[in-house]
């Protein structure tokens, strides 16, 4: 598990890790969709070098990138395989029974590598580069027009901080807990899959109540100290844009014409 | 002058129970003391400070709080005259770093960003936290957590503070400087502090202490006319501080020290007196 970086933040203080946590979310998507209008290998070009400059921005080193990703390659591995073996084309290759390869199927197999790769390595620059609470920050900025229709921004913000802010001391619980129980005999390791999934009871009910205990120490001191609803609150926290964003707003924008014009071109 | 809390007849009994959790209790607390509520488990202090600032609705009995009686209207009025810190150092850090947590409750109260930032700095001062603002809980010692819940009810600047067992969860360094920080909160005179505890030597440093025990207010009086009576502190399930002991300890090895309750610095001095009498 600790090889996984996927998800995970990496301290540092880059021109990636400096960008406004909005401008991080809105370019992800928006580069995830230009992906999927990608045809052609030249707007691929483009893209893997938009990706490489945002990691080398980033100050961290590409060869960790690599190694925090291997454990994923038999995902794309798997994916790859099921389009090379499973397109039927004209020009095939090599036939054995109903698997084969043809031309199409190594195109589509290509473009479907790069894709997972471009977008497994955006999302992850963007977790490694950006604190949980800006992502939690920025989130709240961009849902913030569902106002309109009565959504409860304020609470589904703070409830995502409070989760955020939780999630070390649950883990933390769940490692005593199981330690605890370990002491006491629980066997979490071996044992056929029904025995391991009886093992997990001992470990998830008092999860589940120290859970719950926590939810009403933690009510009880918001409401101490005044917490009401989300309406009428002031902010501490918050974002500033700023003209680094807008230049790198800017770029992006230039290079995804660019590459939607040369697939038009093409 | 209005005294800062007064609690007239208070009857409680919790949903599931059959005994009262708290039984007609009075008391009257003065601006700007010390208060310790002491008493062992289950004895009705922990459900009488939610009461001081409404979390509990008392079944009979009223609250005054500054002159102004509790009531469903004038409740988060109140919340703001009273700050609490609670037992669990983690389960009541609501926010994601130190500075988010100390400004929480001011963001609740409305309080303009400009004038949360210098607060959030000058009670992060007051605690020494300040090389920590930027820190995620996860990252700090109980000690530490406590110190800036502390923060964070003094950035809200209330007139009473409540200790509600505030460092019974915390090693004895923890303890410690949470206990130096509330006598040096106290010299400052704008609070009235009161906590709640079974730490009897952090009893003994306040101005006046409240005996329970079940839901029954037993005694009140100062640190010397409670500590001397140790039988009726055996009674109660409590233990007698360390000076006493001591005291008591060198009493009955026939050494003449004096006859009623001394804290630690006294109780040096009248060995020093009967040391050099020899």
């Amino acid at each position: 598990m600790n090889k996984l970086i996927f998800g995970r933040y990496y301290p540092g203080d880059s021109f990636v890790h400096r960008l406004d946590p909005r401008l991080k979310l809105i370019l992800n998507i928006l580069f995830i969709v230009l992906i999927f209008f990608a045809q052609h290998w030249p707007s691929y070009v483009i893209l893997g070098a938009v990706v490489v400059v945002s990691v080398w921005a980033s100050g961290i080193s590409l060869g960790f990138f690599l190694r925090g990703l291997r454990p994923m390659l038999w995902l794309i591995l798997f994916t790859v395989g099921l389009q090379l073996f499973f397109t039927s084309g004209q020009h095939v290759y090599w036939q054995w029974g109903w698997l084969s390869i043809s031309r199409e199927g190594l195109i589509n197999a290509g473009y479907i590598a790069a894709r997972f790769l471009l977008i497994i390595f955006m999302s992850t620059l963007l977790t490694l580069t950006t604190q949980p609470l800006e992502i939690a920050d920025g989130l709240e900025y961009l849902i913030s027009p569902l106002r309109v229709i009565k959504f409860p921004v304020n609470e589904v913000a703070l409830m995502l901080s409070i989760a955020l802010r939780f999630v070390p001391k649950l883990m933390d619980e769940t490692t005593k807990i199981m330690n605890a129980q370990r002491a006491r005999g629980v066997d979490f390791n071996n044992g056929s899959l029904l025995k391991r999934a009886k093992a997990l009871l001992p470990l998830l009910i008092p999860l589940m109540m120290s859970s719950i205990d926590i939810a009403s120490d933690l009510t009880t001191a918001m409401i101490s100290r005044g917490y009401r609803d989300g309406e009428g609150r002031t902010r501490y926290r918050i974002l500033k844009w700023q003209s680094r964003d807008s230049w790198v707003l800017a770029a992006f924008a230039v290079i995804s014409t660019g590459m939607l014009v040369l697939e038009r071109m093409m | 002058m209005v005294p800062i809390i007064q609690v007239k007849d208070l009857t409680y009994t919790y949903q599931n129970s059959k005994v009262p959790a708290l039984q007609n209790i009075s008391l009257t607390i003065e601006p700007g003391q010390w208060v310790a509520i002491v008493g062992h488990n289950g004895s009705g202090k922990s459900t009488l400070a939610q009461m001081l600032n409404g979390l509990i609705a008392p079944q009979s009995g009223e609250v005054y709080i500054d002159g102004e009686l509790l009531t469903e209207e004038s409740v988060w009025a109140i919340r703001r005259k009273i700050g609490i810190v609670f037992q669990s150092p983690d389960n009541q850090f609501v926010g994601a770093t130190v500075a988010d947590d100390v400004a929480f409750g001011m963001e609740n109260n409305g309080v303009p960003r400009a004038e949360m930032i210098p607060r959030v700095q000058a009670a992060l001062e007051q605690v020494g936290m300040t090389a920590y603002a930027t820190h995620e809980p996860a990252r700090l010692s109980g000690g530490q957590k406590q110190r800036v819940a502390l923060a964070g009810v003094l950035a809200q600047r209330p007139q009473v503070i409540i200790l509600d067992e505030a460092t019974s969860m915390l090693d004895p360094q923890g303890r410690h400087d949470v206990v130096s920080l509330m006598t040096d909160l106290r010299k400052t005179g704008q609070f009235t502090i009161i906590s709640i505890t079974h730490d009897i030597d952090e009893a003994a440093l306040a101005d006046q202490v409240i005996l329970m025990d079940n839901g029954q207010l037993v005694t009140a009086g100062t640190p010397a006319e409670i500590f001397v009576q140790g039988d009726m502190l055996q009674q109660h399930g409590l233990t007698v501080p360390l000076s006493e002991k001591v005291r008591q300890g060198l009493l009955q090895a026939d050494v003449n020290v004096a006859d009623h309750y001394l804290d630690e610095e006294q109780l040096v001095k009248n060995l020093w007196t009967l040391h050099s009498n020899k």
